[in-house]
Formats: structure tokens, C-alpha cells, sequence
């Protein structure tokens, strides 16, 4: 989908000026005209299971031609020449960041590794796309920030929601308080999935099915609840200061360390509530994020929200339905009217009207593979990654110390209701 | 095989049948937006509803005229067959 399919998608009144002032991320599409012709040159770091899914998109940009792929795991390496078949390949992605020809890259490897790719890729002038969580160290969090902000590379985060008209459209109405205050936000992912991957041999048991093990993996915190803690904070504009919860393995009892239960809540200064919860056992609700306002609420997963006091029906519905209650009430086994007396109060309306064809993936990309032409930065994006990985690292931190974790002023920036303090430029890694 | 044959006056009458439930049936819609003080715009989207309970109306009307004139031509059988002959 490219910005004008977009805007096509999200509604008529959406322009230009209120869609970049509500989403400025966008701001990197400003010069999609005269970039027409150019191309980006890409290394894709971790060709994996999630690198190939972002490659799939990237192969239809015309913009942008992936010319390295780099992985430590051959399967992988082979899986992804398979979608860029004129790729060079690299085992170490140091040899990768020499490279010249490549303007920038793509790091879809596990979290764990995340923060040296990403220092050492801005040290070799690169500019990079990172996936969430940005790391599983609190301390690499903040670095790969500080990185960030001492050079001039673009940087983008794989926070895909952002770049989603359906999310795009409500959140705009959200924040214009159509749906009045929000109340409360009840975020849930749940799953019935084993993470656990068959190895070809026991020594790859901790590369392969690294989501299981706590050296190298937040589990269903990061690897999930991320996406959802980032909707909460768009929808707040703030950054939740109390965290607590609690998690446990309940079921998957096969020798991993992460949860495969977990529970945490997220309060803002204005005392909303922000819970997360995921199971790994269990599928019946899915996911989805409630977002639940004086007036209405809103489940973007669905596409849908639900007004309180939803519009009644017609009004000769509603006489034929008084109309039958009368006839039919001093009948006991007259059933339920065909005529309800407030149409659609279960139903909810579309956020859009038409589904959204993409969920943001496509956009995401081409707005870095935009900004890695014009090497021009888009505002705040990165601020809100930063943020739902450091407070999916708190939730689990919480978790882990069973206590209430007050959000801790070393790891502020700049943003929102949060302030940096001082020493916060003087960190490294 | 005896023609069936609607006359024109008979036509007349089906419609004037017809015009009479819309109008009931527009009626009654007008009767419910005021009862519930609901926007008048409804006259015009429920339109496609009201044609709806018009032709059911009608429908009604005509198995009622149906049933009268199988009950005259039943109970006038006996006559016919004496004429007849």
C-alpha cells in the first residue's frame, strides 16, 4: 500500500496536514515524488522466520534491492536467498557493516544480539531497522537511544501498528475525545502455541528455541506484549510510572525459564490502568486491545467500537417491537422480538469503512526504505519504541521481584510526560 | 379450461389496494417517528421498509379476497351444476 492507498483507506477527511501532525512518523513519505527512481541497498541481518516476513515486503518495493543477507544459521541463510537471490552472504555481520555497497540494514535477529548490530551499524554509517524489543538489558535499551541520538543515521523500530490505518483512523478519534475519557485499557495476546522449535542437534537446543531461556529472552513480554504496551501509551500520550505482576509456567512444563503466563499492569499518572496478559495455552480471545472510554469502546484488532449509548433503532422498529411485546406478554412462550428496540448495541460499528488491507507492515518499510534515501528522520517514532521495550522489561522485572516497580528516572528520555535526567547522556554500553 | 381474465376495472381496483397499504403502511411510520420524536429523515430510509410492509399488507388483503371467493364459488357449486343443465 503506498501514502495515497492509505489515506484513500483511512477516510475522506483525513489530509495531508492533520494525518502528519497526528502522525508525524509519516513525514516520511514527504518526498515519495522525487525519490521515484532511487534505491536503497539493503543487509538483512537474521533472515529468519521474522526477517524473511519483513523481506517479503521489501522485495515489492522497487525502491528498495536487498543485496546482503547475514546469519550464523545456514538453513536460514538459504531460506532467505531464496527471496533475494542476488544477495552476497555473510556469516558475521561486522563483514556485513564493511560492506560499502550497503546503505543500510535490517536486524531481525533475536533481542539478545540487537544492541551491538545496531551500535556498530550507526559506527559503520549505516543507517538501521531495528525489530521490537529493542533489547532485553535495560542498560543496552538506553545505549542503543543514546547511540541513536549522538549520530545522524535513520533508525526505525518494527512497531507495525503505527503505520496502521485502522489504528491511524481511531486513535485521531481517540484523541479528538469522541469517545470521551479513557477509563481503562485491557490488553491480552493469548496463544496456544508451543515456542518450542524441533533441533537438528542438542548443542542448538539454546540458539534455536532461545525464546525459552532467560539469557537470552523476555518471553511473551517482549517477544509480544510490546506491540500492545505501545497501543496503550499512543492512546494515553504518557508513559505509565507504576508497574506490577505476576507470572508463572502453568503449563508448558519442559524445561524453559520464561512464563508462559503473565500478568502486569501498567498505571499512568492519571491513574488509568493498562494491563497485559498472555497465555501460551490457550487461544479463545486471541488478542486484542480494549480500550474502554467514558462513551465507548474500542477494540482496534476487531476493527470495531462500541458507542455506550449506541443510536436506537428506527422508529417503526420499535413501534412493531412494542407492539409485539404487548401482544405477546401475557403469552409465556412467546420468544425473544425479531424487532429489537436498540439496533446494533452488540454489534459495534467498523472503524473503517472498508477493511484496512495491510496492518502496517508494508507502510513501515517503505517509510524507512523513504528515509533511508533522503537520510531524513521521522519524529517521536523511535521514542515509542524505546518506551515499550523498557516497560516490557519492567513488567517482567516486576514480575520476577513480585513488588510494585515505580518507573525508574535513569532510564527517562525526553518525551511525553517523561524528563531525562543529566547523566542519562553521559551512559554507554 | 375456462380464460382467467383480469379486467381493466379489476386492475384498478388490485392498485387502488395497493396505493391504500402504502399509504397505511407510510402512515404508520409517520405515526412511530412521532411517538419516539425520531428524525424525520427516517420517512425517506425507511422507505425500502415501508414497500416491505405495504406488500405484505397486500399480500394479506389478497389471501383474504382469495378465501372469500373460494368460500362463495363452494358454497354457489351445487347451483352451477342445476343451471347448467
Amino acid at each position: 500500500m503506498n501514502r495515497r492507498e492509505f489515506v484513500q483507506n483511512t477516510g475522506k477527511a483525513f489530509l495531508s496536514a492533520s494525518l502528519l501532525a497526528a502522525c508525524p512518523w509519516f513525514s516520511a513519505f514527504a518526498q515519495e515524488v522525487e525519490t521515484i527512481g532511487s534505491v536503497a541497498r539493503l543487509g538483512i541481518i537474521g533472515p529468519g522466520s521474522r526477517g524473511r516476513y519483513l523481506m517479503n515486503w521489501l522485495i515489492r518495493n522497487p525502491k528498495a534491492q536487498i543485496v546482503a543477507l547475514c546469519d550464523d544459521y545456514e538453513p536460514s541463510l538459504k531460506a532467505g536467498l531464496k527471496l533475494a537471490p542476488q544477495a552476497k552472504t555473510y556469516s558475521d555481520y561486522r563483514k556485513l557493516l564493511e560492506d560499502k555497497d550497503i546503505d543500510a540494514v535490517v536486524i531481525a535477529t533475536p533481542p539478545y544480539l540487537h544492541a551491538p548490530m545496531l551500535i556498530d551499524a550507526f559506527a559503520a554509517g549505516k543507517h538501521a531497522f531495528v525489530e521490537k524489543a529493542l533489547s532485553i538489558d535495560k542498560d543496552e535499551v538506553l545505549a542503543m537511544y543514546q547511540a541513536y541520538k549522538k549520530c545522524d543515521r535513520v533508525m526505525f523500530i518494527g512497531h507495525q501498528r503505527l503505520y496502521d490505518p485502522t489504528y491511524i483512523s481511531i486513535m485521531n478519534r481517540i484523541h479528538k475525545g469522541e469517545f470521551g475519557p479513557v477509563q481503562c485499557i485491557r490488553t491480552f495476546w493469548d496463544r496456544n502455541a508451543d515456542w518450542r522449535r524441533p533441533v537438528p542437534s542438542p548443542e542448538l537446543e539454546r540458539k534455536i528455541n532461545w525464546r525459552l531461556y532467560k539469557e537470552y529472552s523476555r518471553g511473551l513480554m517482549t517477544e509480544l506484549g510490546s506491540h500492545q504496551i505501545q497501543v496503550g501509551n499512543w492512546v494515553m500520550k504518557s508513559i505509565p510510572n507504576k508497574i506490577a505482576g505476576f507470572g508463572a509456567i502453568v503449563d508448558r512444563k519442559d524445561g524453559r525459564e520464561v512464563y508462559d503466563d503473565v500478568h502486569v499492569i501498567y498505571m499512568y499518572d492519571n491513574g488509568v490502568n493498562m494491563s497485559f496478559a498472555s497465555t501460551n495455552s490457550n487461544r479463545f480471545y486471541g488478542l486484542e486491545e480494549q480500550i474502554l472510554c467514558k462513551k465507548g469502546t474500542i477494540e482496534p484488532e476487531k476493527g470495531k467500537y462500541y458507542l455506550e449509548n449506541p443510536k436506537p433503532a428506527e422508529a417503526i422498529l420499535r413501534m412493531i417491537n412494542k407492539m409485539e411485546r404487548n401482544l405477546f406478554e401475557a403469552v409465556p412462550f412467546a420468544g425473544a422480538s425479531w424487532a429489537p428496540e436498540t439496533a446494533k448495541a452488540n454489534k459495534g460499528e467498523f472503524i473503517l469503512d472498508k477493511p484496512a488491507k495491510t496492518d502496517g507492515s508494508d507502510l513501515l518499510l517503505n517509510a524507512f526504505v523513504e528515509s533511508v534515501i533522503t537520510g531524513k528522520r521521522v519524529p517521536t517514532l523511535i521514542e515509542e519504541g524505546y518506551y515499550s521495550s523498557m516497560l516490557c522489561l519492567l513488567g517482567h522485572q516486576a514480575m520476577e521481584e513480585q513488588r510494585v516497580i515505580t518507573f525508574p528516572d535513569q532510564y527517562k528520555i525526553d518525551y511525553l510526560n517523561h524528563q531525562a535526567p543529566v547523566s542519562n547522556s553521559e551512559q554507554s554500553l | 379450461m375456462k380464460d382467467f381474465v383480469i379486467t381493466k376495472q379489476r386492475q384498478l381496483i388490485e392498485l387502488g389496494i395497493l396505493l391504500a397499504c402504502f399509504v397505511a403502511a407510510f402512515s404508520f411510520n409517520v405515526y412511530s417517528i412521532t411517538y419516539y420524536e425520531a428524525p424525520w429523515s427516517e420517512l425517506f430510509t425507511m422507505l425500502p421498509f415501508i414497500c416491505l410492509i405495504t406488500l405484505i399488507l397486500y399480500a394479506i388483503i389478497l389471501f383474504f379476497q382469495l378465501v372469500v371467493r373460494a368460500i362463495i364459488f363452494l358454497l354457489f357449486l351445487p347451483f352451477k351444476g342445476k343451471n347448467d343443465n
